[in-house]
């Protein structure tokens, strides 16, 4: 609309200019708001805009509403295995997908032993090292089956898993490597007896035990399908060399990350956002073979033109680990522009064994939910 | 968690919110609310009901996602299994 562009004293409204979509952001604002831009020195535009006002005169309305969320957000599930899983989220924000690693990480419960009866240890190891390295190896149960034991509770085979481990290296047999398989599952409960310092006490007084199991914790039907062991049975726990011997029990309860990272269900969780990598100019031959090379994930590809020109194109901008070598050295910044999505989330989670991944991860949404609850139960 | 508080940033009956932790030792949170109008605390209230429906549609999103790649992945593993037995019709099985 040239006219309106010449003639500065009709006043004209901005709305009336073609290049201003209605209800829609100008382009170099929605860059703004929705990436974050990796320059060479550091990366901009990080902060997400919380403010529900904040693009108010341009006619946007910026509040989150639930109805716009549940539209948008999507999950995509890239790879399953046992152990692990990578997923997309998208249209999420970034504090709710922080907080779900968080919660992955240090409040998800888990089983993993806490006390160490030792009853005879002639090793090299130390009591105590033996005693940390028996709390880190990870044990293969549903912790959902299991209370968390308290200081005023019993032991008993609602809060309680026994382990027994009774290893000799006889004299004159070659060194032997404990692992974690020697870990026996007793399922009855501790067969060990507390000492009594009363001198009074006769044989007929009933010796006092560790644990008070009511029934046997094999009658419960998801332990007779899998029993309770570590779930490697290769760790190595400690080195015997001959005559020595190491017998202990071993009683797992239930905790969470915060506590100890032995509790932790994740080997680690982590989230990355999506990279987008854009080429501001055309980029051909020559350029393009330099490009290529530079990138040690190979994100660019060649196309050829015809006639023996080629030109750079984005091949696997998700590979990219954000090195910056592509707009390393003069120019390139003006040719290659990287950026982050910042509401599309590459999440990976990485299981320790005791829960599959996909059911870690509804369990932190599920804990996330009984935290809100609670906070409305106390502002009532 | 913290989210609770860029929720209600979210809604345009808030004019300011903030959260501070005093001291990491002890775990205590301060959080501080403003309206235009409406009473704080049903606001927040408002924004922890939010953020509970979100869970709800997170979850719900994510499970189906899962059960739909585990269900194409079946398919997958059927197909190259149908493939496999195919081609090994003309060699000796082990």
């Amino acid at each position: 609309m040239a006219e309106g562009a010449g003639e500065e004293k009709k006043k004209f409204s901005i709305w009336d200019l073609p290049d201003v979509p209605m209800g829609q952001l100008p382009p170099h604002l929605e860059l703004q708001r929705s990436r974050v831009s990796c320059n060479k020195d550091a990366p901009i535009h990080t902060e997400s805009i919380q403010y529900s006002g904040a693009y108010a005169s341009m006619g946007i309305d910026n509040s989150s509403r639930l109805d716009r969320f549940s539209n948008n957000f999507r999950v995509e599930v890239v790879r399953l295995n046992e152990d692990d899983i990578e997923f997309d989220m998208i249209g999420i924000d970034a504090a709710i997908a922080n907080s779900f690693r968080r919660i992955l990480i240090a409040e998800l419960p888990t089983m993993a032993i806490e006390k160490v009866l030792i009853a005879n240890n002639t090793s090299i190891i130390q009591d105590e090292v033996l005693a940390h390295r028996l709390g880190l190896v990870p044990i293969r149960v549903d912790p959902r089956l299991f209370d968390y034991l308290s200081e005023n509770d019993q032991p008993n085979e609602k809060n309680t898993i026994v382990f027994k481990l009774h290893v000799q290296c006889k004299r004159g047999s070659p060194r032997i490597t404990v692992k974690s398989d020697a870990l026996k599952w007793l399922p009855n409960g501790s067969e060990l007896v507390k000492e009594t310092r009363n001198a009074t006490s006769d044989s007929s007084s009933k010796p006092e035990i560790y644990t008070y199991f009511g029934c046997s914790q094999e009658t419960v039907p998801e332990f007779v399908k899998n029993p309770i062991i570590p779930k490697y049975p290769d760790i190595i726990i400690a080195k015997l060399g001959p005559g020595q011997e190491i017998e202990l029990e071993a009683h797992a309860v239930k905790g969470i990350g915060k506590t100890h990272a032995k509790w932790s269900p994740v080997a680690t969780a982590w989230y990355r956002m999506l990279p987008e990598v854009v080429l501001l100019e055309d980029i051909e031959d020559d350029l393009a073979e330099e490009l290529k090379s530079k990138c040690p994930v190979n994100v660019f590809d060649i196309e050829d033109l015809g006639k023996g020109r080629r030109r750079a194109t984005v091949a696997r901008p998700r590979a990219c680990t954000l090195c910056r070598e592509c707009i390393r050295g003069d120019d390139w910044e003006k040719r290659v522009a990287l950026r982050r999505v910042k509401d599309h989330f590459i999440f990976t989670i990485e299981s320790t064994g005791a829960l599959p991944p996909e059911v870690l991860f509804t369990e932190a949404v599920k804990i996330l939910e009984d935290k809100c609850e609670r906070v409305i139960t106390e502002l009532s | 968690m913290k989210r609770p508080i860029f929720n209600s940033n979210k809604s345009p009956r808030v004019t300011f919110c903030g959260y501070s932790i005093p001291h990491p030792s002890e775990a205590r949170v301060n959080i501080r609310v403003q309206t235009t109008g409406d009473p704080a605390r049903e606001v927040l209230k408002d924004a922890c009901q939010n953020l509970m429906l979100m869970c709800r549609n997170v979850r719900c999103t994510f499970d189906k996602a899962v059960e739909d790649f585990k269900a194409s992945n079946a398919v997958k593993a059927m197909k190259i299994d149908s493939q496999d037995s195919s081609g090994d019709d003309s060699e000796e099985s082990e």
